[in-house]
């Protein structure tokens, strides 16, 4: 009797072993596996971005080595670059003007894809669903699909490389169904040992003072009406053009989708036909639209559909003075 | 007979015959391979000769249209009496092959049409072939852009100024106008 009861025992437990093993990932736990690869692996490829109509092929590098993680993209076509990221300080070398723009983006981690670690906190405007397998440069993927719960943002889908949960894709597509950008690997492979990172070429740039979000109600706006999920994640006060006028600038994200919020004084070295005009414009997934508010231009700029521009630029309000 | 047969081909792919004679010469070659072929070849010729351009139908098109046709949805009308029910159903026999006919030459005359629209496209494809590749359609069949999509506007200094402090995408635009805002600084390359 003993020996039957151990038998059942045993048999229970390895049932429930295996399928423990077998129960498939969910989209969120692909997600996450992609955002942890994405940190430690090193890995290297041709990508290819298509913005705007645009076609712009690339050679990626990643490495990740004592914690540290470099990312790094050369230009295949004209105008030849190099882009470099260190950890949030992004460098763009211009090989043929040898012009070196060098900024800070503490709230950006890839060129490829950006994904929030704490994908839960997104439940209240997307779900997560595998939708299918598919080859992307070979190589057997998960597609995962973030649909939005309302038509303030974007589908996106994500393609994940089954063996090592890298990211082979990801396209953005309209609310209905037309792809708006999109970035993909035409070939990728995994190094065991670190590429060497390109520390000598950034030589020639004076160290880049860090970026410090500031308190958003030292902003000279305040907004007032958010779509759900949207969060206000940094504010700077800076000059953005040619000119020493500062701009107020903050950064909204619901996670995948940002948005800025600019308003500068309208008084600013400006001929007519370098402001924007007003009204709504259109870059590819990037929509944005322009009002006067008193003396000063707001501008609400984002890849979210335009009605999600116009929609926080109504709710936007001036405090007390202006820029 | 054969070439009585031969000389109505002729007649209807010239449009030259009458509707009851139409229905008995599509009757006959529906039944009939040899017949079905030559009417091919005729069309072919027919229209080499009027238009220089050439597509090839299916010798199963009209076929599939009357299946089509067959599989329309019932609709569930009052009963009527045996000998009326006989002759319905021979009227409508008539009106369904008069609808293969008329879609046949409606066919013929849209595909033709088109491809004088548009001489760039390939002068020997199949209906079929036309229907299955959206890029082979004429200018005529391209489905309208969105609207986001038509309101684009030319990228000015200030907008650009905007994007690339908005996230890093300005970097792998491969716009040659991209003028940037931050720090500039002399690039000294070992």
């Amino acid at each position: 009797m003993i020996l039957v009861r151990i038998f059942f025992t045993l048999l229970f437990a390895s049932i429930s072993v295996v399928s423990v093993a077998e129960t498939p990932l969910t989209a969120k736990q692909m997600l996450q596996k992609m955002v942890k690869a994405m940190e430690v692996s090193n890995y290297q490829g041709t990508v290819v971005f298509l913005k705007n109509d645009k076609l712009e092929a690339m050679k990626y590098f990643h490495t990740s080595e004592k914690n540290k993680e470099q990312e790094r993209l050369v230009s295949l076509n004209s105008p030849q670059r190099e882009i470099i990221r260190n950890s949030d300080e992004v460098t763009c070398l211009y090989k043929l003007t040898q012009q070196v723009i060098a900024d800070h983006r503490p709230y950006e981690h890839s060129f490829i894809v950006d994904v929030p670690k704490n994908l839960d906190e997104l439940d209240s405007s997307y779900q997560f669903e595998v939708v299918g397998e598919e080859d992307v440069a070979m190589l057997p993927s998960y597609v995962v699909a973030i649909q939005p719960k309302d038509d303030f943002r974007y589908v996106r889908k994500i393609w994940i490389a089954k063996d090592q949960f890298l990211p082979m894709k990801a396209v953005v597509y309209d609310l209905s169904g037309i792809v708006l950008e999109q970035v993909v690997f035409t070939e990728m492979r995994v190094n065991k040992q670190p590429i060497p990172s390109k520390d000598k070429e950034v030589a020639g740039v004076s160290a880049v003072a860090a970026l410090v979000s500031e308190p958003s109600n030292q902003a000279s706006f305040e907004v007032t009406a958010l779509p759900l999920g949207f969060k206000q994640i940094f504010f700077s006060r800076k000059p953005l053009h040619k000119s020493d006028q500062p701009v107020d600038h903050l950064l909204l994200s619901d996670g995948f989708a940002s948005v800025s919020v600019y308003l500068e004084s309208k008084k600013a070295d400006k001929t007519t036909d370098s402001r924007l005009s007003e009204g709504l414009h259109s870059v590819g997934a990037i929509n944005s639209i322009s009002r006067n508010l008193a003396e000063s231009q707001l501008t609400v700029l984002g890849e979210v559909p335009a009605s999600t521009v116009k929609y926080i630029s109504e709710g936007v309000k001036l405090r007390n003075s202006a820029p | 007979m054969v070439e009585e047969t031969n000389q109505n081909i002729s007649r209807l792919v010239d449009g030259d015959m009458g509707c009851d004679e139409t229905l008995d010469l599509l009757k006959k070659i529906q039944s009939d391979v040899t017949l079905k072929n030559k009417m091919s070849r005729y069309q072919a010729i027919s229209q080499a000769l009027k238009t220089d351009e050439f597509y090839q139908v299916r010798s199963d098109f009209s076929h599939k249209v009357f299946q089509e046709i067959q599989q329309e949805p019932a609709h569930f009308l009052p009963q009527l009496k045996p000998k009326q029910s006989q002759q319905v159903q021979d009227k409508q026999t008539k009106r369904k092959l008069y609808a293969v006919a008329a879609s046949t030459l409606a066919a013929a005359v849209l595909v033709g049409q088109s491809l004088r629209d548009n001489p760039s496209a390939n002068n020997y494809q199949t209906v079929t072939a036309m229907a299955s590749s959206q890029q082979q359609l004429p200018a005529a069949f391209t489905p309208p852009e969105k609207p986001e999509q038509r309101n684009r506007q030319p990228l000015n200094a200030q907008f650009n100024d905007y994007l690339q402090a908005h996230n890093s995408s300005v970097y792998t635009n491969g716009e040659a106008h991209f003028q940037p805002y931050a720090k500039v600084t002399a690039y000294g390359q070992e």
